[in-house]
Protein backbone atom coordinates (compact mmCIF):
# COMPACT_ATOMS: atom_id res chain seq x y z
CA UNK A 1 0.00 0.00 0.00
CA UNK A 2 1.01 3.83 -0.83
CA UNK A 3 2.65 5.91 2.02
CA UNK A 4 0.05 7.86 3.05
CA UNK A 5 -0.26 11.82 1.64
CA UNK A 6 -0.59 12.97 4.65
CA UNK A 7 3.70 12.96 4.63
CA UNK A 8 2.44 16.00 1.81
CA UNK A 9 1.97 19.71 3.24
CA UNK A 10 -1.69 20.37 2.02
CA UNK A 11 -0.16 23.32 0.41
CA UNK A 12 2.35 21.64 -1.40
CA UNK A 13 -0.75 18.74 -2.54
CA UNK A 14 -2.80 21.98 -3.63
CA UNK A 15 0.08 23.54 -5.45
CA UNK A 16 0.86 20.25 -6.82
CA UNK A 17 -2.25 19.76 -8.43
CA UNK A 18 -2.30 23.04 -10.10
CA UNK A 19 1.25 21.91 -11.83
CA UNK A 20 -0.15 18.78 -13.33
CA UNK A 21 -3.39 21.15 -14.31
CA UNK A 22 -1.69 23.38 -16.08
CA UNK A 23 0.52 20.37 -17.66
CA UNK A 24 -2.48 18.68 -18.93
CA UNK A 25 -4.40 21.80 -20.09
CA UNK A 26 -1.24 22.65 -22.05
CA UNK A 27 -1.06 19.09 -23.33
CA UNK A 28 -4.18 19.10 -24.74
CA UNK A 29 -4.14 22.70 -26.53
CA UNK A 30 -0.65 21.56 -28.21
CA UNK A 31 -2.29 18.12 -29.15
CA UNK A 32 -5.81 18.60 -30.07
CA UNK A 33 -7.00 18.14 -33.66
CA UNK A 34 -8.36 21.51 -34.59
CA UNK A 35 -9.96 20.34 -37.88
CA UNK A 36 -11.60 17.17 -36.18
CA UNK A 37 -12.94 19.90 -33.64
CA UNK A 38 -13.94 22.45 -36.24
CA UNK A 39 -16.38 19.96 -37.83
CA UNK A 40 -18.35 18.77 -35.16
CA UNK A 41 -21.80 19.94 -34.14
CA UNK A 42 -22.03 23.20 -31.94
CA UNK A 43 -22.75 21.64 -28.71
CA UNK A 44 -20.18 18.94 -29.24
CA UNK A 45 -17.65 21.44 -30.36
CA UNK A 46 -18.28 23.84 -27.22
CA UNK A 47 -18.27 20.67 -24.88
CA UNK A 48 -14.67 19.17 -26.52
CA UNK A 49 -13.50 23.16 -26.38
CA UNK A 50 -14.72 23.37 -22.47
CA UNK A 51 -12.48 19.99 -21.34
CA UNK A 52 -9.59 21.26 -23.75
CA UNK A 53 -9.46 24.33 -21.06
CA UNK A 54 -10.95 23.22 -17.88
CA UNK A 55 -10.30 19.36 -17.90
CA UNK A 56 -13.70 18.84 -16.52
CA UNK A 57 -15.02 15.44 -18.23
CA UNK A 58 -18.32 15.07 -16.26
CA UNK A 59 -19.39 19.18 -16.89
CA UNK A 60 -18.05 18.63 -20.38
CA UNK A 61 -19.91 15.83 -21.17
CA UNK A 62 -23.66 17.03 -19.94
CA UNK A 63 -22.85 20.17 -22.52
CA UNK A 64 -21.85 17.63 -25.38
CA UNK A 65 -25.08 15.82 -24.62
CA UNK A 66 -23.90 12.64 -25.29
CA UNK A 67 -23.48 9.33 -22.76
CA UNK A 68 -19.94 9.28 -21.35
CA UNK A 69 -18.40 6.64 -23.38
CA UNK A 70 -19.75 8.25 -26.66
CA UNK A 71 -18.35 11.43 -25.09
CA UNK A 72 -14.54 10.01 -24.38
CA UNK A 73 -14.77 8.61 -28.09
CA UNK A 74 -14.85 12.09 -29.26
CA UNK A 75 -11.99 13.40 -27.09
CA UNK A 76 -9.81 10.51 -27.71
CA UNK A 77 -10.56 11.11 -31.62
CA UNK A 78 -9.46 14.74 -30.67
CA UNK A 79 -6.43 13.96 -29.47
CA UNK A 80 -7.33 15.38 -25.45
CA UNK A 81 -8.52 12.78 -23.64
CA UNK A 82 -5.57 13.38 -20.92
CA UNK A 83 -6.06 13.58 -17.35
CA UNK B 1 -26.96 -41.19 2.48
CA UNK B 2 -25.95 -37.38 1.24
CA UNK B 3 -24.39 -36.33 -1.81
CA UNK B 4 -20.81 -35.02 -0.28
CA UNK B 5 -20.13 -31.07 -1.22
CA UNK B 6 -17.70 -31.83 -3.70
CA UNK B 7 -20.14 -34.19 -5.55
CA UNK B 8 -22.45 -31.54 -5.30
CA UNK B 9 -20.21 -28.79 -6.33
CA UNK B 10 -19.24 -31.16 -9.47
CA UNK B 11 -23.09 -32.41 -10.00
CA UNK B 12 -24.08 -28.44 -10.84
CA UNK B 13 -20.89 -27.82 -12.70
CA UNK B 14 -22.13 -30.43 -15.34
CA UNK B 15 -26.08 -29.29 -15.07
CA UNK B 16 -24.62 -25.57 -15.97
CA UNK B 17 -22.83 -26.76 -18.43
CA UNK B 18 -25.76 -28.78 -19.84
CA UNK B 19 -28.23 -26.08 -19.70
CA UNK B 20 -25.71 -23.59 -21.27
CA UNK B 21 -25.35 -25.77 -24.21
CA UNK B 22 -29.15 -25.87 -24.34
CA UNK B 23 -29.19 -22.00 -24.32
CA UNK B 24 -26.73 -21.57 -26.93
CA UNK B 25 -28.18 -24.25 -29.14
CA UNK B 26 -31.89 -22.46 -29.10
CA UNK B 27 -30.50 -18.94 -29.50
CA UNK B 28 -31.47 -16.81 -32.83
CA UNK B 29 -28.15 -15.56 -33.09
CA UNK B 30 -29.66 -13.55 -36.39
CA UNK B 31 -31.74 -12.02 -34.13
CA UNK B 32 -29.40 -11.57 -31.12
CA UNK B 33 -26.80 -9.96 -34.07
CA UNK B 34 -29.05 -7.48 -34.69
CA UNK B 35 -30.06 -6.06 -31.11
CA UNK B 36 -28.39 -2.92 -29.83
CA UNK B 37 -25.41 -2.97 -28.23
CA UNK B 38 -26.23 -3.39 -24.69
CA UNK B 39 -29.06 -5.86 -25.12
CA UNK B 40 -27.09 -7.93 -27.19
CA UNK B 41 -24.23 -7.71 -24.60
CA UNK B 42 -26.92 -9.17 -22.19
CA UNK B 43 -28.38 -11.51 -24.29
CA UNK B 44 -24.94 -12.90 -24.24
CA UNK B 45 -24.60 -13.16 -20.73
CA UNK B 46 -27.35 -14.78 -20.23
CA UNK B 47 -27.01 -17.24 -22.62
CA UNK B 48 -23.68 -18.04 -20.74
CA UNK B 49 -24.47 -18.04 -17.31
CA UNK B 50 -28.30 -17.90 -17.08
CA UNK B 51 -28.69 -15.35 -14.65
CA UNK B 52 -31.71 -13.13 -15.38
CA UNK B 53 -31.43 -10.75 -13.21
CA UNK B 54 -27.98 -9.62 -14.16
CA UNK B 55 -28.56 -10.14 -17.71
CA UNK B 56 -31.43 -7.58 -17.28
CA UNK B 57 -29.46 -5.30 -15.01
CA UNK B 58 -27.02 -5.17 -17.54
CA UNK B 59 -29.57 -4.46 -20.48
CA UNK B 60 -31.18 -1.32 -18.16
CA UNK B 61 -33.95 -3.51 -18.43
CA UNK B 62 -36.71 -5.19 -16.00
CA UNK B 63 -36.38 -8.64 -15.57
CA UNK B 64 -39.94 -9.30 -17.60
CA UNK B 65 -38.72 -7.08 -19.91
CA UNK B 66 -35.90 -8.50 -20.33
CA UNK B 67 -37.67 -12.28 -20.41
CA UNK B 68 -39.72 -10.89 -23.53
CA UNK B 69 -36.52 -10.71 -25.66
CA UNK B 70 -35.31 -13.85 -23.91
CA UNK B 71 -38.86 -15.44 -25.86
CA UNK B 72 -38.02 -13.83 -28.91
CA UNK B 73 -34.35 -14.80 -29.26
CA UNK B 74 -35.94 -18.48 -28.43
CA UNK B 75 -33.71 -18.90 -25.69
CA UNK B 76 -34.33 -21.90 -23.36
CA UNK B 77 -35.38 -20.57 -19.49
CA UNK C 1 -3.33 -1.42 6.21
CA UNK C 2 -3.56 -4.72 3.18
CA UNK C 3 -5.52 -3.90 -0.04
CA UNK C 4 -9.29 -4.44 0.21
CA UNK C 5 -10.02 -7.45 -2.36
CA UNK C 6 -13.49 -5.90 -3.67
CA UNK C 7 -13.21 -3.47 -6.34
CA UNK C 8 -16.09 -0.92 -7.06
CA UNK C 9 -15.89 0.67 -10.94
CA UNK C 10 -16.50 4.20 -12.05
CA UNK C 11 -17.67 4.39 -15.95
CA UNK C 12 -14.42 6.51 -16.89
CA UNK C 13 -12.50 3.87 -15.69
CA UNK C 14 -14.20 1.07 -17.08
CA UNK C 15 -13.83 3.53 -20.92
CA UNK C 16 -10.70 3.50 -20.92
CA UNK C 17 -9.30 -0.19 -19.10
CA UNK C 18 -11.66 -1.78 -21.18
CA UNK C 19 -9.52 -0.98 -24.26
CA UNK C 20 -6.22 -2.33 -22.34
CA UNK C 21 -4.91 -5.75 -24.03
CA UNK C 22 -3.86 -6.35 -19.95
CA UNK C 23 -7.37 -5.28 -19.07
CA UNK C 24 -7.76 -9.16 -17.10
CA UNK C 25 -5.04 -8.37 -14.78
CA UNK C 26 -7.20 -6.44 -12.71
CA UNK C 27 -8.88 -9.75 -11.60
CA UNK C 28 -5.57 -10.26 -10.29
CA UNK C 29 -5.43 -7.56 -7.84
CA UNK C 30 -8.97 -7.81 -6.73
CA UNK C 31 -10.88 -10.95 -6.19
CA UNK C 32 -14.67 -9.59 -6.80
CA UNK C 33 -16.32 -6.22 -8.51
CA UNK C 34 -19.33 -4.11 -8.23
CA UNK C 35 -20.17 -1.53 -10.44
CA UNK C 36 -23.35 0.19 -9.31
CA UNK C 37 -26.40 0.50 -11.46
CA UNK C 38 -26.07 4.99 -12.04
CA UNK C 39 -22.46 3.44 -13.36
CA UNK C 40 -23.93 0.80 -15.51
CA UNK C 41 -26.31 3.20 -17.36
CA UNK C 42 -23.49 5.78 -18.56
CA UNK C 43 -21.97 2.98 -20.92
CA UNK C 44 -23.79 2.29 -23.70
CA UNK C 45 -20.96 1.42 -26.12
CA UNK C 46 -19.87 -2.10 -27.54
CA UNK C 47 -16.30 -2.81 -26.16
CA UNK C 48 -16.62 -1.65 -23.02
CA UNK C 49 -19.96 -3.24 -22.66
CA UNK C 50 -18.51 -6.60 -23.70
CA UNK C 51 -15.43 -6.42 -21.65
CA UNK C 52 -18.26 -6.20 -18.38
CA UNK C 53 -19.96 -9.24 -20.25
CA UNK C 54 -16.97 -10.87 -19.91
CA UNK C 55 -16.04 -10.25 -16.37
CA UNK C 56 -19.83 -10.66 -15.23
CA UNK C 57 -19.41 -14.35 -16.70
CA UNK C 58 -16.58 -15.31 -15.02
CA UNK C 59 -18.25 -14.31 -11.94
CA UNK C 60 -15.93 -11.62 -11.16
CA UNK C 61 -18.29 -8.28 -11.59
CA UNK C 62 -21.68 -7.99 -10.89
CA UNK C 63 -24.49 -5.06 -10.61
CA UNK C 64 -24.80 -3.14 -7.45
CA UNK C 65 -28.82 -1.77 -8.14
CA UNK C 66 -29.83 1.76 -7.42
CA UNK C 67 -30.69 1.70 -3.62
CA UNK C 68 -32.22 4.48 -1.76
CA UNK C 69 -29.94 4.81 1.20
CA UNK C 70 -26.59 4.16 -0.73
CA UNK C 71 -27.79 7.18 -3.08
CA UNK C 72 -29.12 9.47 0.36
CA UNK C 73 -25.64 8.85 1.69
CA UNK C 74 -23.98 9.65 -1.87
CA UNK C 75 -25.71 13.02 -1.70
CA UNK C 76 -24.44 13.88 1.71
CA UNK C 77 -21.00 12.86 0.66
CA UNK C 78 -21.31 15.43 -2.37
CA UNK C 79 -22.72 18.17 0.29
CA UNK C 80 -20.18 17.26 3.20
CA UNK C 81 -17.61 18.08 0.13
CA UNK C 82 -19.23 21.40 -0.66
CA UNK C 83 -18.26 22.76 2.53
CA UNK C 84 -14.95 22.28 2.15
CA UNK C 85 -13.79 24.03 -0.82
CA UNK C 86 -10.43 22.79 -0.67
CA UNK C 87 -11.76 19.84 -1.47
CA UNK C 88 -12.91 19.21 -5.29
CA UNK C 89 -16.28 18.69 -6.99
CA UNK C 90 -17.26 15.05 -6.39
CA UNK C 91 -19.63 14.43 -8.75
CA UNK C 92 -22.85 12.18 -7.80
CA UNK C 93 -21.76 8.97 -10.10
CA UNK C 94 -18.40 9.18 -8.51
CA UNK C 95 -20.44 9.86 -5.06
CA UNK C 96 -22.13 6.65 -5.50
CA UNK C 97 -19.13 4.59 -5.82
CA UNK C 98 -17.59 6.09 -2.97
CA UNK C 99 -20.61 5.30 -0.99
CA UNK C 100 -20.92 2.17 -1.90
CA UNK C 101 -16.92 1.36 -1.13
CA UNK C 102 -17.23 3.30 2.26
CA UNK C 103 -19.89 0.91 2.91
CA UNK C 104 -18.33 -2.41 2.28
CA UNK C 105 -14.58 -1.64 2.39
CA UNK C 106 -13.68 -1.01 -1.04
CA UNK C 107 -11.54 0.30 -3.52
CA UNK C 108 -13.07 3.17 -6.14
CA UNK C 109 -11.47 2.81 -9.28
CA UNK C 110 -12.17 6.52 -11.44
CA UNK C 111 -10.46 8.73 -13.62
CA UNK C 112 -12.61 11.45 -12.32
CA UNK C 113 -9.67 13.72 -10.63
CA UNK C 114 -12.97 15.13 -8.42
CA UNK C 115 -12.77 12.10 -6.17
CA UNK C 116 -9.50 11.41 -6.51
CA UNK C 117 -8.12 14.50 -5.18
CA UNK C 118 -11.35 14.34 -2.55
CA UNK C 119 -9.77 11.22 -0.94
CA UNK C 120 -5.45 12.40 -1.09
CA UNK C 121 -6.68 15.20 0.91
CA UNK C 122 -9.20 13.82 3.04
CA UNK C 123 -8.65 10.22 3.52
CA UNK C 124 -10.45 9.54 6.83
CA UNK C 125 -13.51 11.09 5.64
CA UNK C 126 -13.56 8.34 3.15
CA UNK C 127 -12.26 5.87 4.76
CA UNK C 128 -12.70 2.77 4.72
CA UNK C 129 -13.26 3.50 1.03
CA UNK C 130 -9.87 4.04 -1.04
CA UNK C 131 -9.80 6.03 -4.25
CA UNK C 132 -7.59 4.74 -7.23
CA UNK C 133 -7.57 6.10 -10.80
CA UNK C 134 -5.88 3.42 -13.70
CA UNK C 135 -2.37 5.07 -12.88
CA UNK C 136 -2.29 4.34 -9.16
CA UNK C 137 -3.84 0.51 -10.48
CA UNK C 138 -1.02 0.13 -12.72
CA UNK C 139 2.02 1.13 -10.27
CA UNK C 140 0.26 -1.28 -7.60
CA UNK C 141 0.65 -3.89 -10.14
CA UNK C 142 4.24 -2.97 -11.04
CA UNK C 143 5.14 -2.73 -7.59
CA UNK C 144 3.79 -6.08 -7.31
CA UNK C 145 5.30 -7.80 -9.63
CA UNK C 146 1.57 -8.88 -11.74
CA UNK C 147 2.27 -6.53 -14.22
CA UNK C 148 6.09 -7.34 -15.77
CA UNK C 149 7.61 -4.16 -17.52
CA UNK C 150 10.89 -3.37 -18.13
CA UNK C 151 10.08 -0.35 -16.18
CA UNK C 152 7.17 1.53 -14.62
CA UNK C 153 7.16 4.32 -17.44
CA UNK C 154 6.84 1.71 -19.86
CA UNK C 155 4.31 -0.13 -18.11
CA UNK C 156 2.40 3.51 -18.13
CA UNK C 157 3.30 4.39 -21.81
CA UNK C 158 1.99 1.12 -23.46
CA UNK C 159 -1.67 1.76 -21.22
CA UNK C 160 -1.55 5.41 -22.75
CA UNK C 161 -0.71 4.31 -26.31
CA UNK C 162 -3.50 1.27 -26.45
CA UNK C 163 -6.19 3.63 -24.25
CA UNK C 164 -5.63 6.93 -25.84
CA UNK C 165 -5.59 8.42 -22.51
CA UNK C 166 -2.35 10.78 -21.47
CA UNK C 167 -2.00 10.98 -18.09
CA UNK C 168 0.62 14.01 -16.43
CA UNK C 169 4.20 13.36 -15.92
CA UNK C 170 4.06 15.25 -12.68
CA UNK C 171 1.50 13.04 -11.32
CA UNK C 172 3.10 9.14 -13.25
CA UNK C 173 6.28 10.79 -11.01
CA UNK C 174 4.36 11.32 -7.77
CA UNK C 175 2.32 8.18 -8.04
CA UNK C 176 5.78 6.14 -8.78
CA UNK C 177 7.34 7.30 -5.75
CA UNK C 178 3.66 6.83 -3.58
CA UNK C 179 4.34 3.38 -4.36
CA UNK C 180 7.64 3.26 -3.70
CA UNK C 181 8.97 2.35 -7.33
CA UNK C 182 10.82 5.62 -7.18
CA UNK C 183 12.64 6.92 -4.36
CA UNK C 184 10.94 9.83 -2.41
Amino acid sequence: MPRSSGSFELEELLKEWEEEDRELRELRKRRVDREYVASLPSRLREAVELYVEQGDLRLACELSGLPLDEFVEVLRRAGVWAG
Amino acid sequence: MAASAEELLKEWEEEDRELRELRRRSADWKYIESLPPRVREAVELYVETGDIWLAAKLAGLTVDEFNEIRIKAGILW
Amino acid sequence: MSLPSTCVLDACFIIDWARWSKRNSLWRVFSFGFVPEPVLREISTSGPLRVLREWMSAGFLTVYPSSRDIEDEALRLIVEARRNPRIPRIDPPEAVCVALARRIGAVVLTENRGVIRAYEIARENLAPAVVWNSLRLLAYLYATGVAVSSSFEELVAEYEQEVKHTFSRREVVRVAKEFGILRA
